[in-house]
């Protein structure tokens, strides 16, 4: 269906644009200058190091992630902090998606995972989140797994309205 | 992006590869000079594009990229704000 062809032609068109640490510091980028991703990722376009050390801000209207940010410090807040990671899980090339929520600048000592996005089999999503877990050496607090449809792809903005609910049912249990 | 982010202040700074399948459809490119989206004003707003994406992260605070290909449908080249 030419779609192989297609995309090693866009594999030669966009090499030397992937988005590493590297490059932005060479390019004189603010120094605190934040990466963002819509999802899913594919690894061509920003390497480990940026999309595993900073996280990946999923790129969504400011609002919804504040509001998004805000109801999770409430309906946590019983663990007093402990959660200072969100982790949003895709499907794709394992670990894909990850929005942190840094308290005061703490190293995150445990995260609470959501998969939002998994239309794959959920371990996937898991399996990724350990990874990262692993990578950084924190606890995972609880997962919150979003199994969607195969022919589902949800929006962001149709997920996180679900997403604060499973987080009060997560707190509601504890 | 670039008929919003330009609105709200934001400078945009894009970077893609020189082929035309690479830049903005005419259709978007248009509304974006009828907004006056390309533009600055009072140092605010405004697109820069160009082939280098060093050059196009200089001075960013937000770094945004996309995927090159996807299986089925066109793609959204990396583009680069601040």
């Amino acid at each position: 269906m030419g779609q192989e062809h297609q995309k090693a032609a866009r594999l030669q068109a966009f090499a030397g644009y992937q988005v590493t640490e590297k490059m932005c510091h060479e390019g004189g980028a603010n120094p605190d200058w934040k990466f963002m991703h819509c999802l899913p990722r594919k690894g061509d376009e920003v390497d480990d190091e940026v999309s595993l050390g900073q996280g990946i801000r999923l790129r969504l209207p400011w609002r919804v992630l504040d509001e998004f940010e805000t109801r999770f410090q409430k309906s946590l807040s019983p663990v007093d902090g402990a959660v200072t990671s969100v982790l949003l899980a895709d499907y794709q090339t394992g670990l894909v998606g990850c929005h942190r929520v840094s308290f005061a600048g703490r190293r995150p000592r445990a995260m609470l995972v959501i998969s939002g996005f998994a239309r794959l089999p959920v371990l996937v999503s898991a399996d990724a989140s350990i990874a990262y877990a692993t990578y950084y050496r924190v606890g995972v607090l609880g997962f919150i797994i979003q199994p969607f449809g195969p022919t589902r792809r949800p929006s962001c903005g149709a997920v996180l309205p679900s997403l604060s609910r499973s987080a009060e049912h997560v707190r509601t249990r504890r | 992006m670039l008929v919003t982010y330009p609105r709200l202040g934001h400078i945009l700074r894009v970077a893609t590869p020189p082929q035309d399948e690479y830049r903005a459809p005419k259709e978007v490119w248009d509304r974006v000079v009828e907004l006056g989206c390309d533009k600055q004003v009072d140092g605010r707003g405004g697109i820069w594009w160009g082939e280098d994406p060093r050059e196009a992260v200089r001075g960013a605070d937000v770094v945004v990229t996309d995927t090159w290909y996807v299986v089925f449908h066109t793609v959204v080249p990396v583009s680069f704000t601040c």
